[in-house]
């Protein structure tokens, strides 16, 4: 029997989960640079520099090549059940280039002399992530379904990408 | 003053997240619209699920949707691929998916159920049996 295409759900969630932990770190850490003068050594930038590398990172080699990703198919993945079903990766994949985006608009505007643009990015990178990983919302991929609907896909759909799929539980994927 | 922000920011995510839960598996009545024999089995109480390829939890919904029609003769299950039916997507102003329709055997669509629900809720939503909020064809439009 064909193995199920796709990616395991569960992954891009886990990443979601410790991206929001490092966002509120970082919206903690940042506040303070709201109102003083523009520092690049500042943990709180520094920070969000990384952060989005790793949008970057997910973006631009898909969701299955992120850190997260990575960690998450050698260490967690084995010892789980085989989920339900599998996803499509080009959802997940817009939402890491969605999280750069609003990253590094943040990174952007505080060289350009905006401090406050570090901690307010971070908030609204950190909702994104949080919604995913509590709830399962994941507004990247709302944000992708509008543009799908349209039949722009950004190269993410390309024939043979793996569409959603109901997995048998005695599969092992 | 961090920490108070840092709350107040996971505060408000929670009720945004609770808020788009809340919506999950609310069953809306419809009357006065209709749908083409195209998207549904004549005769029978359709289940119209409408799909996206990137739809994770439109898979998982399908095999309970796919059971109910297997166990009953009087309703039959029917899944549409919003990207692929775009038109018909739009025209029933089908935002997120899954989004599934019942379709009374005439052609008429009695209630739309948006995200995830238990079986019941599509079970009660096929007999007419569950409280509902009521949407008149003024607000879906009629294809």
């Amino acid at each position: 029997m064909n193995k199920p295409t796709g990616i395991d759900p569960r992954g891009p969630r886990f990443g979601a989960s410790i991206t929001a932990v490092l966002l509120l770190v970082d919206v903690f850490i940042s506040i303070p640079l709201a109102t003083a003068p523009i520092d690049t050594e500042a943990p709180g930038y520094v920070l969000l520099v990384v952060l989005s590398a790793i949008f970057l990172w997910g973006a631009v080699g898909g969701i299955q090549q992120s850190p997260y990703a990575l960690f998450f198919a050698k260490f967690i993945r084995p010892r789980l059940k085989a989920p339900t079903f599998v996803e499509s990766p080009a959802g997940p994949t817009f939402s890491q280039a969605v999280g750069f985006i609003v990253t590094i608009t943040g990174v952007l505007l505080y060289l350009a002399g905006i401090p406050a643009a570090v901690p307010v990015a971070a908030a609204f990178a950190f909702v994104a992530a949080f919604l995913n990983s509590v709830f399962g919302y994941c507004l990247g991929c709302e944000i992708y379904l509008l543009f799908a609907k349209r039949g722009i896909t950004f190269g993410l759909e390309k024939p043979g990408t793996p569409r959603t799929t109901r997995v048998g539980s005695d599969h092992n994927i | 003053m961090e920490y108070g922000i840092v709350a107040a920011l996971l505060v408000v995510s929670t009720l945004l997240g609770l808020v788009w839960k809340s919506r999950q598996g609310n069953v809306v009545a419809q009357s006065g619209s209709t749908i083409s024999l195209d998207f549904r089995e004549a005769g029978k109480t359709t289940i119209l699920q409408f799909t996206t390829p990137m739809c994770g939890p439109c898979a998982q919904l399908k095999p309970r949707l796919e059971k109910i029609a297997n166990f009953r003769t009087d309703v039959a299950y029917r899944d549409i691929d919003a990207v692929e039916h775009l038109d018909l997507a739009n025209r029933l102003s089908i935002r997120s998916t899954p989004t599934t329709l019942i379709v009374s055997p005439d052609g008429e669509i009695r209630a739309r159920i948006n995200g995830i629900a238990p079986a019941e809720t599509f079970i009660n939503a096929i007999e007419g049996t569950i409280p509902t909020r009521s949407v008149t064809a003024t607000e879906e439009t009629v294809i």
